[in-house]
């Protein structure tokens, strides 16, 4: 485990990794691919689920494209044990989030072999569409050319997670000319087996990628730093978070999005909710105007509450506002915070158990 | 026959009185409790972090089953119980009748103030002119004549202290509600008449008062002060400032050095106390821990001991805790005097060395940690049946109190039931399962009580309850009963447990299957249904209460100088062959004992207990067989706590010669020439001895049985040793978390033999409150579950503590056990979207109120 195996690209990385995956499909080693794919409608590529070697040519694996996490629907096919082996090609923020989700027991990942890409970080749907001429080569175009990247969102240009971890196969595409090769190894045994049906035949080492991870990793770091410390500033009180959110409009946008959100039914749609109008009105009564939709502070601090131990950081809910709020970023300081009190890496570890459903009695 | 008002009358409401009281009452027996103070608490009033886990839990104390009967509030505020009655300061006078008809005089110091006018303002207080030392804080403060009794006391009123009211009258004039009648203003002590069925007396303790001797300057100096004043001084409510005000009542200086001094009145024949109090090495730990946390690295603590006795099973990891950690100083030495110092309420401690030097030392505080200084109690009583008397020697931690009160308990409700004063109001097994009951209601239960393992705990508790008259089965793994019995060598323990197992065995309500081992388990307090196999044979048997009683064993090879040398041998071996002629024979000259053999430190990080005190023994058995062998020990602490202190007086006594030693300098044992020799190094000589003993006994300390089968199958938390774990260790030390599901003797921590019989009644004691009553009753309140709302996220399931949800594997759904829920909320808590919800939440729109505008 763990060697990098070389895979020749032969100047088209994503058609090669593409036969891997039909490789994968005609020898059984899987049933079904779930990778983004261009669909017969869809202008972008959108998670896509293959079971026909034949119809993976529509399969675009290096697009910079997420139209939102994957990790939802990637547990939806996992939920339980359906006879099925899938391949789940992910993000390491989609790998990390369907990490979290196993442990709120909402997917088995028995079924899944998780392949994982190095991720230069995704464009919005919208600029995509504006930077996306040609649908043929644009991917390759965006992994060879700084000028594209620069394009990507606040969240992935301040990441410092891009590499993917607990894959079963990791992708590695940083530091490599992805003309000539690309890199494939195994995190675990089901993987290591798995590439064998693969069969990438030389084994070499590349340095220079552990250098540019490095060297980008710092470059991401700073601005993950100074967003994180200008992010903290504005929120101070309760008054500049509220000003932070003003413009909310329970659209529940961000809810939607986000990958660790994973009830069936959210609170805010339950009777919890629903007042009765003379709450509202005592509430108007009390300060005097009432901002409608009501509830709006008590809806971002209860997703922070809920799931603040567990963002992994994707980015989407910021993505998906309406009223450009940016929620990423505050709901990326709260809960940097609340992971370092509690010590705890959300995706790190299927294994770990999740912070508020651990009791220390051993606390002084 | 008249019939008794109250079933039993309790006297002394400190912890040991509340929890018998608790445990009857839940029984169904109506309590009187009797408190010569105004506020029952005891003197846990005055200590607010209790160790090892340095909070409070008081309120733990309430029973978890049958909740709903008592107010679950802080204890601190008063017990408030549908089935026991409190008089307070109030005294019994005397006794008249027998068991099931006494009469007794009670005298009762009214509080001076009407409960039904008073309102709690406190005016009176304000007004009040006088000014007298609270006994309270231990003097270290001051409080009025007219006083609340405790600070958080429920209802909050005050009473009147007769000693110190002058009689002005300026209460009665501030009072706004008329509170205080002008007649009242005298002490009138009204004496009355109840009748009980039995008695149950708690002396409670009364520490040693060391101004009775000049030793320790106590009265002479205001930084001399007692562990009680300390613990005062370290509340919340504490009376430190941390500016160098000087010494004016209400204050004390933050010193840079604290000396604590044990065994003040405890294991000093001067004092006329030959035994130690027990606890109070641990609390003195305890409030060095916490001095570390409240006031900062830059103090200085130390503690001077003789032997730090941290004998319960977690202890050892908490001294470690405060030596590493928090960094107190633990100096193995008596002190010799407490003068004073050179600056202003500054004192020298002298003490000796363990290298035998003496040295003085300058510290601000010294603390003295004043064991107890045993009375006879009660002179009024006669001891007769019927009235029970707890033994009032050393102070007992938390829980060893709560197991030796529950203990006593069972005796009660034995001796009621076997002279047919009470009878379980048991109507028979249900006969199938009624159909699936909610919160609040009540459900019919199994009488019987299974008990895993037939050894001294197991035996006693069955019996117990046996005899109290509800039915038992005893399974165990061997195929006699005894548990390691058999290797005992002490004819009374011999004889104890022949008789035991004789009484099991001829028992009409006790059942026993041997060898039979537990295969599948299910169920919740009351109705619990396990599969046995006994010779092959499946049996089920469905119960009420389980008691775990697997025991422990001694640690047989897996310890440093393991067949080394067939002159190295374990203090059991020693022992048994003691009784055999050859050893007497052979005359030998000198016999070497090493303490603590693999244990105290990890991965077996605990004290065995049994054997300090059983090298002792056998070390006078040696001495007085054999007068001339020279018998050496080498220990570390000697772990001779209570009455067993009189013991190791003895031994010293009698020549045995003894030799501290510490972890990483342990004696070293090795073979020349064939023979073994220990190496080990004599601190007052300050070098190294190496001796050439005829026999080298080994105290390897106990281990427990293995429970990882039996904690898998019934859902019960080991401890990294292998025992069993307690909801609480120090409120409910015989509870698991599993309501209905005990843990008594060595499966529980390592116990003597006398203390594992103890544990057994009061395992019984429990279990018979769980089963006395014909019906359980579910926890009032327990959440709503919202199916169509639920994610499966199991995180309800995680979060409960009392394993209360389970999921339902054909619906997929998440489903609650109302018996074993006990309302606390936590599911609710941590479930995202309300699918759970505790119903009748109240304010629940407090938040939105908080948070939006």
């Amino acid at each position: 485990m763990n060697t990098v195996l070389e895979l020749k690209t032969a100047n088209d990385p994503a058609q090669a990794l593409v036969s891997c995956l039909q490789k994968l499909l005609t020898e059984k080693a899987v049933d079904l691919v779930m990778a983004p794919g261009y669909n017969p409608h869809s202008a972008l590529p959108m998670p896509t689920l293959f079971a026909d070697p034949a119809a993976m040519s529509s399969a675009d694996i290096l697009t910079p494209a997420a139209p939102f996490n994957a990790a939802r629907q990637a547990a939806s096919l996992i939920r339980q044990p359906a006879g099925k082996q899938l391949a789940l090609v992910l993000r390491p923020c989609e790998i990390r989030a369907l990490i979290e989700l196993t442990k709120l027991n909402q997917c088995s990942l028995d079924n899944a072999l998780i392949i994982g890409l190095d991720c230069l970080g995704r464009i919005e749907n919208k600029i995509l569409k504006t930077l996306q001429t040609d649908q043929e080569n644009f991917s390759l175009r965006f992994w060879q050319n700084p000028d594209l990247q620069r394009h990507i969102t606040k969240t992935c240009a301040s990441c410092v997670q891009f590499i993917p971890i607990n894959s079963d196969i990791r992708v590695h595409l940083i530091g490599y000319d992805l003309s000539t090769a690309i890199g494939l190894s195994s995190g675990t045994e089901k993987g290591l087996a798995t590439l064998k049906h693969i069969d990438p035949s030389v084994t070499a080492e590349n340095t220079s990628a552990a250098i540019e991870i490095e060297q980008l990793r710092q470059q991401r770091l700073q601005r993950r730093e100074a967003l994180m410390q200008e992010t903290e500033e504005k929120l101070g009180v309760m008054e500049d978070f509220q000003a932070m959110i003003a413009d909310c409009l329970n659209c529940y946008n961000c809810r939607t999005a986000c990958p660790v959100c994973y009830c069936k039914e959210c609170v805010f749609l339950t009777d919890v909710f629903r007042h009765p109008p003379e709450i509202i009105f005592r509430r108007c009564q009390k300060n005097s105007l009432l901002k409608l939709p009501p509830d709006t502070t008590l809806f971002h601090i209860t997703r922070m509450t809920h799931i603040g131990h567990a963002c992994v950081e994707c980015g989407h809910c910021s993505s998906v506002c309406p009223s450009d709020i940016p929620v990423a970023d505050m709901f990326r300081a709260v809960s940097a915070r609340v992971q370092e009190a509690y010590h705890y890496q959300p995706g790190a570890d299927v294994a770990e158990p999740i912070p508020t459903l651990c009791f220390d009695t051993e606390l002084p | 026959m008249t019939v008794p008002k109250s079933d039993i009358l309790i006297s002394g409401g400190g912890i040991a009185g509340i929890r018998s009281a608790l445990t009857l009452a839940e029984c169904g027996l109506n309590v009187l409790l009797v408190e010569n103070s105004p506020a029952v608490g005891g003197m846990l009033l005055q200590l607010d972090h209790q160790f090892p886990n340095n909070n409070c839990g008081l309120c733990r104390l309430l029973y978890s089953a049958d909740r709903d009967n008592c107010e679950q509030t802080c204890l601190r505020k008063g017990l408030f119980h549908s089935h026991i009655r409190i008089l307070t300061r109030s005294a019994i006078q005397s006794v008249e009748g027998s068991v099931g008809r006494f009469t007794v005089r009670i005298s009762t110091v009214p509080g001076g103030i009407d409960p039904e006018r008073c309102t709690g303002c406190g005016s009176c207080e304000a007004a009040c002119p006088i000014e007298t030392p609270d006994p309270f804080s231990n003097g270290l403060k001051h409080r009025k004549a007219v006083y609340l009794p405790a600070p958080h006391s429920m209802p909050d009123q005050r009473v009147i202290d007769w000693k110190a009211c002058t009689q002005c009258g300026d209460c009665i004039t501030a009072c706004p509600a008329d509170a205080i009648h002008p007649t009242a203003l005298a002490e009138t002590e009204t004496i009355h008449e109840e009748q009980t069925a039995a008695i149950m007396l708690f002396p409670g303790l009364k520490l040693y008062n060391p101004a009775l001797t000049d030793l320790y300057q106590y009265g002479k100096n205001p930084n001399i002060i007692t562990s009680v004043a300390f613990e005062r001084w370290l509340s919340s409510t504490r009376i430190i400032s941390d500016e160098n005000t000087d010494n004016s009542n209400n204050s004390m200086v933050l010193p840079q050095k604290i000396a604590w001094v044990q065994c003040v009145g405890s294991r000093n024949l001067n004092f006329g106390t030959d035994i130690c109090s027990s606890a109070c090495c641990m609390i003195s730990l305890k409030q060095a821990v916490l001095t570390r946390q409240k006031f900062g690295p830059d103090i200085q603590l130390t503690v001077f001991y003789m032997d730090l006795r941290t004998y319960q099973k977690t202890y050892q990891q908490y001294r470690d805790q405060a030596e590493q950690e928090f960094h107190v100083n633990l100096i193995r030495s008596r002190v010799h005097s407490i003068e004073p110092g050179p600056g202003h309420n500054d004192l020298y401690i002298s003490f000796v060395t363990p290298e035998g030097t003496r040295q003085e030392e300058v510290f601000g505080i010294a603390v003295l940690a004043c064991g107890n200084h045993p009375e006879p109690p009660y002179p009024q009583i006669t001891p007769q049946e019927g009235i029970f008397i707890a033994d009032h020697e050393g102070i007992r931690d938390i829980a060893e109190t709560m197991i030796h009160s529950t203990a006593i308990t069972s005796r009660v409700i034995r001796l009621l039931a076997k002279s047919g004063v009470l009878k379980p109001t048991f109507s028979g097994d249900i006969k199938k399962l009624e159909p699936a009951f909610g919160s609040g209601q009540s459900y019919g239960s199994y009488s019987s009580t299974l008990i895993i393992g037939g050894g001294a705990a197991g035996l006693r508790s069955g019996l117990v309850i046996a005899q109290a008259g509800l039915p038992v089965t005893i399974i165990e793994q061997q195929p006699a009963l005894g548990g390691g019995y058999h290797n005992f060598h002490d004819p009374e323990l011999k004889r104890n447990m022949e008789q035991m197992i004789q009484a099991a065995q001829h028992h009409e309500l006790i059942q026993i299957h041997a060898p039979a081992s537990v295969i599948a388990h299910q169920g919740f307090a009351g109705r619990f249904e396990t599969r046995i196999l006994e010779n092959q044979v499946e049996i089920l048997i469905r119960h009420g209460a389980i008691i775990l009683a697997t025991g422990a064993r001694s640690v047989s090879t897996d310890y440093p100088g393991n067949g080394l040398h067939e002159r190295v041998i374990t203090q059991f071996e020693l022992e048994q062959r003691l009784t055999q002629p050859d050893f007497w024979a052979s005359q030998p000259s000198q016999v070497v004992m090493l303490q603590c053999v693999g244990m105290r430190q990890p991965p077996r990080n605990y004290c065995s207990r049994i054997c300090c005190l059983k090298s002792l023994k056998l070390a006078l058995t040696i001495k007085e067989k054999s007068p001339e062998t020279e018998v050496v020990i080498f220990f570390r602490d000697m772990m001779t706590y209570g009455s067993s202190e009189r013991i190791y007086h003895q031994a010293r006594r009698q020549g045995v010669i003894f030799m501290p030693y510490i972890p990483n300098h342990e004696p070293q044992l090795k073979l020349e020439q064939g023979k073994p020799v220990v190496q080990g190094y004599d601190p007052v000589l300050q070098e190294e001895v190496r001796l050439t003993p005829d026999w080298i006994s080994l105290a390897v300390g106990l281990v427990p049985f293995p429970t990882d089968n039996l904690s898998r199958i019934l859902g019960i938390r080991c401890d990294s040793y292998g025992f069993f774990e307690a909801s609480d260790p120090k409120w409910r030390p015989l509870e698991s978390e599993r309501t209905g599901v005990l843990i008594a003797g060595c499966a529980r921590a390592p116990l003597r033999f006398e203390e594992a019989l103890l544990e057994g009644e009061a395992a019984a004691a429990a279990a018979l409150q769980l089963l006395w009553k014909p019906r359980l009753k579910s926890a009032r309140q327990s959440p709503q579950l919202r199916p169509a709302l639920c994610s499966v996220c199991l995180a309800c399931i995680k979060a409960c503590p009392f394993q209360a949800r389970i999921i339902n594997p054909e619906l997929y759904r998440i489903e609650l056990n109302p018996a074993a829920c006990q309302g606390c909320g936590l599911c609710a808590a941590v479930c995202p979207n309300s699918a759970t919800i505790m119903p009748d939440q109240a304010d629940q729109d407090a938040i939105f109120d908080l948070l939006e505008n």
